[in-house]
C-alpha cells in the first residue's frame, strides 16, 4: 500500500520556498521516499501557484481551498496578508482539517515572524517549528 | 492554435464536404498532357469558394429550422484510389519521420526566454514543428472507419469530349468500373451517391467539332442525367497568357472551372445535402435507428455550418455509442463534439505519447497566451511535455522542453526540481553527443547538498565519466562553473603591496591611527599634498582611486573554500586566472624578487602559483592565491580555476560587489545610481619600487616595564631597485642607537621615558655598565654601542605630538638584497599587550621614477609588558646642608615571580650616595664623588615585597642653580629565572627635586 501524500511548503516572497516539510506519517521512510519521487510534489506545488494567485482575487478569506489538481494530488492553499502562501499537497483531504491545520500554522508561522533576528525572506530553520507543525499535521491528518 | 477564430476556420475547414472525383482514364492523361495535373488535382484549388452567392451568402434550411447562412464554403476532391486510411503501423513510421525532421532544424537553436515567449506573436512560433505534424497527422487519420466526414457527399463523372458513343452510356460504364474506396466496398460508405456529370473539352488538344457533337449528346441524354450535367471547355486562353500575373488565382476563380464549382455547389450540393439531412432527421427521430446514419446526419450538418443541429444530434449519438459500448465510434462522435464546442466558441480538453507531447506543449503555449500569463503552469505543462517526447523517443524535443523550463525554476530555491532538470538535461545531452552541454548539467547537479554520500559520488562519478568521455572524442570541453569546492567569491580579502607595504601580519592589523602620525612623519608633506578646497572640484577627484601595486610583487586574495559533501576532494591547479593590459610604461620589467616557491605558470606577463589541497568532508580552509605581474599595465583578476579530483576543470568568475559611481565633477557617491555588476578586481600596475624588509632581532615576546633591552634592526632591501633616501619612524618605546639628535631640540621638552630612551644611560645600563648621570640630550649614544652602527649621519628629531621619534638617513643606499643592521633600545613602560610600530620610507635610488616613487614600510612587532616596579619618591624635609637633599624611595615589587636586585638610584645633575635602611644622621658619606667609594649598595627585593630607601643627594655643580625638575631613576636587575639572561631594567620618576 503506497504512503499518504501530505506535502507541506511555505512559499514567500518571489516564489522562494522558505520552508518545506514531507508532513505523511510515514516521512522518513527512505523505502517510501523512492516509491514517488519527491521532486513530483514540488513541481505540482511551484504550477499551483499560478492558481494560488488566481484564487487569491476570488476568494474574500485567506484560505482559498483547494486550488489546483494534478493526476489524484490536491492543493489547497492559505495566502497570509503579507501574500506568504502555505501550501499543502494532499490525495484528498477534508477542507475543514485543511482549513483548521492552516490556520494554527499561521499562528506558528507568526510566532516564527516575532524573533527579531527573522526576516520576512529568511528561511524557516527553527526545529520547533517543524516540530509543532508536525504535531499539528497529526492531529489533523491522523 | 493561439488565435480562436484561426482555429475555428481551420476546423471548419476539415468538416467541409469531400467529392469523389471518378474520371475516365482517357480525361486523366488528355488532362495530365495539357497542364500537368491530373482532372482532381486541377479542380482541387477551384474547391475553395470564399463568396458565396456574392455578399448575401446562401440561406440553409436546417432540420431544426434554425435560420443559418453559409457565406463560405469549401469542397474537397478526392481521386477514389485515394481514400483510404494507411495501416496504424505505416502512419505512425510515417509521423515520426515527419517530426523528426520538422524538430531537426529548430531543436538546437538556443531556447527563448520566458518575456520573449509571453510576447511572441503567437503559440507555432514557439513549436514549429507541430503544424507540421499536425496537417500530416489528419492526412493519415482521414477516411477512418468510425467517422462519416471524410465521406464523399456527391461523386462527379467526367469523360472527355471526344468521347465517341453514346455518353449516357459512357458516365454509366465509368461509374461501374471506378475502382471505389474500400469502405464503400465492404458497404461502411454509402455507396448510392450524388452523382454529378462532367464533360471536360480541351480546347486546345480536340476540335470544336467534337465540342458541338459533345454538346448535342448531352442535350439528348440531360433528361435521363437530371440537370447535373454540364460540359467544361478548358485550356481555351491562349498560350501566350503570363502565367505569373499576381492576380492570376482571382482571375481564374472567376473563370469556367470556378463558375463550374460553385455553380454546382449551390445549385446541386447544396440542395441534395439540405434533403439528405432532411431525410436522415426523419429516419433518426422517427426510428431513432442507424448510428451511422446519425453520424452522417452530424458531420452533414456541420458541413453546412449548423453548429447546434450537429450538437444535438451527436450528444444523442454519443450516449447511444457509449451504450453500445462501441468506444471507438464514440472517441470519434466526442472529438466531432468537441469540434463543434470548439466551432460554437467553447474551450476544448488530452492519449499515445507523441501527440500527448505536443498537445502538452501547446497547451503550455497557449497558458502563456493567457492574460496575466501563467508561466508556472507553463513550465509544468512542457516538463509533462517533455516527459512525454522522451518515451516517444523524440530526444531532441524533449530536451528542448526542459531547457525551456530551466529558466523558470533557476535561483527560485526549488533544489529539488532543479537538480531533476540537471539530471534528465545531463542525460539527454549526453545521448545527443554534446558532451559540453551533459558536463554543464552534472557540474550543476553537485550543488545538491541533500542527496546522500551514495549519491553525491555518484554525481561525482557521472561528471568525470563525460569529461573523460570528452577527452577520449577529443572535444574540447570549456571549463565548467563546478559549484564545488564552495568558495566565498563574493568576499575574497585582497592582499596586495601598493605604496605602502607591509612588512608583516601584524603591521595589517594594527589599527591605522597608530600608522597615521607615523606614515605622516616618514612621507611627509608627499602625500599629503592633495587638493584644497581653492582648487575648486578637480577633475581627478571624481575617479575612483584604483589600487596600486608593483611590478614583480606578488598579488594575493584570500579564498575561503570549503567542502559541503560528504566525500573528500582533491583540488588541484587551484589558481588565480587574471589578464594584465598593457599600459603606459609597458616596458618596464623587473626580476622576481619574491621568495617561496616557485610560480609554476608564466602567461601574458603575469605569474601564477598553483595550490593543491585535499579537502576532507566538510572541510573549511583559507587559501592563499598569487599572481605577480611581470610588467606594467592593469591587471585584472578575474576568476578562480582548479581541478577536481585530477579530471574535471572548474572555473568560477570573481563576484565582488562592485562601489557605486561617483558623481561627475564632485566626487561623491551616487546613491541612487544602479550598482555595477559584481566583477573581479583591478589593480594598477605600477613601476617596479625596492621594498624594505623589516624584522627586529632581540624582542622578547614578554618583558618587564621598563627593561631595557638591546635589539638590532635588520633592513634588507627586498625589492628589485635600489633604495635611497630611508627615513625611519618609531613609536615610544624604540631608539636607533647610533642616531644624534638633530640641531634644536630642546631635551627638556622630551617626556621622561624619551629622556631616558635617547639617552646613553639606558644602553649602557643594558649593555652591562654602570654610568653615572651624564647629562642625557647631548651624549652620542651609549659607547657600548656605538662602534656598531653603520651609519654615520644618522639624525633623529621629533615627531610632533607624538611619542615617536624621526630618523633620517639620507646616504643611506640599499642595492638589491642588500642588509644593514643597526642597533637599537627598547624600553616599554605600560605593562599590557603592546605593538612596536616601525615605518620607513624611502625612494628609488638614482632615477625619479614617476607616480609612485615613494614606498614606505610598516612593521609592527608585539611584545607583552609585565608590571614590574612601581616607584615613588619625595625628598625629606630638613635637609642639614644647603645643596643637598635626603631622597626618600618607596619601592614595591608588583611583580608575583620575580624578585628585583635594587641598584642605587640616580639623578641626573646630582650625586647620590646611600643612607642605607633608614635615616642615620650626619653619616652620610659622598661616595659619588670620591674615587675610593665602597661599591653601589644592592638591595634586594623580594616578589611582592615593599622597601623604603634613602639616599643623600647632593649637587655637583654647587655654582648651577637648581633645575626647575629632575629625574629620579633607580636601575634593576631581575636575573633570578632560571634559563633567562639577566634582565635590566630602569624605573623612574619624574620630576621630583
Amino acid at each position: 500500500m503506497t504512503s499518504p501524500v501530505l506535502h507541506f511548503v511555505i512559499v514567500g516572497q518571489n516564489d522562494h520556498p522558505i520552508f518545506e516539510a514531507d508532513l505523511s506519517s510515514k516521512a522518513g521512510d527512505a523505502s517510501h521516499r523512492e516509491e514517488r519521487p519527491q521532486y513530483l510534489y514540488h513541481f505540482v506545488l511551484h504550477a499551483a501557484l499560478d492558481a494560488v494567485e488566481e484564487q487569491e482575487w476570488a476568494f474574500p478569506s485567506m484560505h482559498l481551498g483547494v486550488v489546483d489538481r494534478f493526476n489524484n494530488f490536491q492543493v489547497s492553499a492559505y495566502s497570509t496578508a503579507a501574500h506568504i502562501r502555505f501550501m499543502l499537497l494532499h490525495d484528498g483531504r477534508s477542507d475543514d482539517a485543511i482549513k483548521s491545520f492552516f490556520k494554527d500554522v499561521h499562528e506558528l508561522y507568526l510566532k516564527v515572524m516575532m524573533n527579531p533576528f527573522f526576516t520576512f525572506s529568511s528561511k524557516i530553520t527553527s526545529a520547533s517549528f517543524h516540530q509543532k507543525l508536525k504535531q499539528q499535521a497529526r492531529l489533523y491528518f491522523r | 492554435m493561439g488565435d480562436p477564430a484561426r482555429a475555428r476556420a481551420w476546423l471548419a475547414d476539415i468538416w467541409s464536404p469531400a467529392v469523389m472525383v471518378v474520371a475516365s482514364p482517357e480525361t486523366d492523361a488528355a488532362c495530365l498532357a495539357s497542364t500537368g495535373l491530373t482532372v482532381v488535382e486541377l479542380l482541387r484549388p477551384f474547391g475553395v469558394i470564399p463568396h458565396l452567392n456574392g455578399t448575401v451568402g446562401v440561406p440553409i434550411r436546417t432540420a431544426a429550422e434554425h435560420p443559418v447562412r453559409l457565406h463560405s464554403w469549401r469542397l474537397r476532391f478526392y481521386a477514389p484510389q485515394h481514400m483510404f486510411q494507411p495501416s496504424p503501423a505505416a502512419a505512425d513510421a510515417h509521423l515520426r519521420g515527419v517530426l523528426s525532421a520538422a524538430a531537426a532544424a529548430g531543436v538546437m537553436s538556443p531556447v527563448p526566454d520566458l518575456d520573449t515567449l509571453i510576447h511572441a506573436g503567437s503559440v507555432s512560433e514557439a513549436a514549429p514543428w507541430f503544424e507540421v505534424y499536425r496537417t500530416e497527422f489528419f492526412r493519415m487519420m482521414a477516411f477512418g472507419e468510425h467517422e462519416t466526414m471524410d465521406h464523399p457527399v456527391a461523386c462527379l463523372l467526367v469523360v472527355p469530349s471526344t468521347h465517341r458513343g453514346g455518353m449516357g452510356a459512357a458516365f454509366e460504364e465509368l461509374y461501374a468500373r471506378a475502382p471505389l474506396p474500400p469502405l464503400m466496398r465492404s458497404g461502411a460508405m454509402e455507396s448510392s451517391l450524388l452523382r454529378l456529370h462532367l464533360v471536360l473539352h480541351d480546347a486546345r488538344a480536340s476540335s470544336a467539332e467534337d465540342l458541338e457533337r459533345a454538346e448535342m449528346e448531352l442535350r439528348g441524354v440531360s433528361s435521363q442525367l437530371g440537370s447535373a450535367c454540364q460540359i467544361l471547355t478548358i485550356n481555351h486562353g491562349s498560350e501566350e497568357t503570363p502565367v505569373m500575373d499576381p492576380r492570376f488565382w482571382i482571375s481564374s476563380m472567376e473563370g469556367a472551372l470556378g463558375d463550374y464549382v460553385r455553380e454546382a455547389a449551390v445549385r446541386v450540393l447544396i440542395p441534395h445535402l439540405e434533403a439528405r439531412i432532411r431525410g436522415l432527421n426523419a429516419h433518426v427521430s422517427d426510428a431513432r435507428r442507424g448510428l451511422r446514419n446519425q453520424l452522417n446526419l452530424a458531420d452533414l450538418a456541420l458541413m453546412l455550418g449548423d453548429v447546434d443541429g450537429a450538437a444535438s444530434t451527436l450528444r444523442l449519438l454519443a450516449a447511444d455509442l457509449k451504450a453500445d459500448r462501441a468506444f471507438r465510434h464514440y472517441a470519434g462522435a466526442q472529438e466531432a463534439l468537441g469540434v463543434c464546442a470548439a466551432l460554437s466558441g467553447a474551450p476544448s480538453a488530452e492519449e499515445d505519447n507523441t501527440g500527448a507531447g505536443l498537445l502538452l506543449e501547446q497547451a503550455a503555449h497557449s497558458l502563456l497566451r493567457l492574460q496575466p500569463p501563467r508561466a508556472r503552469k507553463f513550465a509544468f505543462h512542457l516538463v509533462l511535455a517533455g516527459l512525454r517526447y522522451g518515451a516517444c523517443d523524440q530526444d531532441g524535443l524533449a530536451q528542448r522542453c526542459y531547457r525551456q523550463v530551466l529558466e523558470v525554476y533557476r535561483g527560485k530555491g526549488w533544489g529539488l526540481v532543479e537538480e531533476h532538470l540537471h539530471d534528465v538535461l545531463g542525460r539527454y545531452a549526453r545521448e545527443l553527443g554534446d558532451l559540453a552541454s551533459a558536463a554543464r548539467c552534472h557540474a550543476a547537479l553537485l550543488g545538491a547538498q541533500r542527496s546522500g554520500p551514495g549519491t553525491q559520488r555518484s554525481h561525482l562519478d557521472q561528471l568525470y565519466d563525460t569529461v573523460r568521455l570528452a577527452a577520449a572524442k577529443e572535444v574540447a570541453l570549456p571549463p565548467l562553473e563546478l559549484p564545488l569546492p564552495e568558495m566565498d567569491l563574493e568576499r575574497p580579502g585582497l592582499v596586495f603591496q601598493g605604496q605602502t607595504w607591509y612588512g608583516n601580519a601584524a603591521a595589517r592589523q594594527a589599527p591605522a591611527e597608530l600608522w597615521r602620525p607615523l606614515e605622516r612623519a616618514v612621507v611627509g608633506d608627499v602625500r599629503e599634498a592633495g587638493p584644497s578646497w581653492l582648487d575648486g572640484a578637480a577633475p581627478q577627484r571624481a575617479q575612483r582611486r584604483v589600487p596600486v601595486c608593483c611590478v614583480g610583487e606578488p598579488v594575493s586574495i584570500d579564498l575561503r573554500i570549503s567542502n559541503p559533501l560528504s566525500v573528500d576532494l582533491e583540488v588541484s591547479r587551484l589558481r588565480l586566472v587574471c589578464r594584465l593590459e598593457a599600459g603606459a610604461g609597458a616596458a618596464s620589467s623587473a626580476p622576481g624578487a619574491t621568495s617561496g616557491s616557485r610560480p609554476t605558470d608564466v602567461a601574458d606577463g603575469v605569474e601564477v602559483w598553483e595550490e593543491r589541497l585535499r579537502l576532507r568532508a566538510g572541510e573549511a580552509t583559507v587559501v592563499c592565491l598569487r599572481a605577480a605581474p611581470r610588467r606594467r599595465g592593469t591587471l585584472h583578476l578575474d576568476a578562480v580555476a582548479w581541478t577536481l579530483d585530477g579530471a574535471a576543470d572548474g572555473l568560477r568568475p570573481l563576484a565582488v560587489r562592485q562601489p557605486l559611481p561617483l558623481k561627475p565633477g564632485t566626487g561623491a557617491v551616487c546613491i541612487d545610481a544602479a550598482r555595477p555588476p559584481a566583477a573581479g578586481f583591478r589593480l594598477e600596475v605600477g613601476p617596479a619600487l625596492p621594498c624594505l624588509e623589516l624584522a627586529l632581532e632581540g624582542l622578547s615576546p614578554t618583558c618587564l616595564a621598563g627593561q631595557v633591552a638591546l635589539a638590532t634592526l635588520r633592513l634588507r632591501n627586498a625589492g628589485g631597485v635600489p633604495l635611497a633616501g630611508l627615513r625611519l619612524a618609531g613609536g615610544a618605546g624604540w631608539h636607533l642607537a647610533g642616531a644624534v639628535p638633530a640641531p634644536g631640540i630642546d631635551g627638556r621638552a622630551l617626556s621622561l621615558g624619551q629622556r631616558l630612551l635617547v639617552s646613553s644611560e639606558a644602553g649602557d645600563w643594558a649593555a652591562g655598565g654602570v654610568t653615572e648621570g651624564a647629562e642625557p640630550v647631548q651624549a652620542p649614544g651609549p659607547p657600548a654601542l656605538r662602534g656598531q652602527s653603520a651609519l654615520k649621519n644618522l639624525a633623529w628629531t621629533l615627531v610632533p605630538g607624538t611619542p615617536a621619534r624621526l630618523y633620517s638617513a639620507p646616504e643611506v643606499q640599499l642595492a638589491p638584497g642588500e642588509e644593514l643592521s643597526l642597533p637599537c633600545v627598547i624600553r616599554l613602560t605600560r605593562p599590557g599587550p603592546r605593538l612596536l610600530c616601525i615605518a620607513a620610507s624611502y625612494r628609488v635610488a638614482g632615477g625619479a621614477v614617476q607616480g609612485a616613487a615613494q614606498r614606505s614600510t610598516r612593521c609592527a612587532f608585539e611584545t607583552v609588558v609585565q608590571p614590574s616596579l612601581q616607584l615613588s619618591a619625595a625628598v625629606a624635609a630638613g635637609t642639614c646642608e644647603p645643596g643637598a637633599a635626603l631622597l626618600q624611595l618607596g619601592v614595591v615589587n608588583l611583580q608575583g615571580l620575580e624578585a628585583f636586585e635594587l641598584h642605587r638610584p640616580r639623578c641626573p645633575g646630582w650625586t647620590s650616595s646611600d643612607r642605607g635602611g633608614g635615616l642615620e644622621g650626619g653619616a652620610h658619606g659622598d661616595a659619588g664623588d670620591s674615587p675610593a667609594a665602597p661599591p653601589p649598595r644592592v638591595d634586594e627585593l623580594a616578589a611582592g615585597g615593599a622597601v623604603t630607601r634613602h639616599a643623600w643627594l647632593r649637587r655637583r655643580d654647587p655654582a648651577r642653580p637648581l633645575p626647575a625638575d629632575c629625574d629620579v631613576v633607580l636601575p634593576w636587575l631581575a636575573a633570578k629565572r632560571a634559563g633567562a639572561g639577566a634582565r635590566r631594567g630602569l624605573s623612574a620618576v619624574p620630576r621630583q627635586l
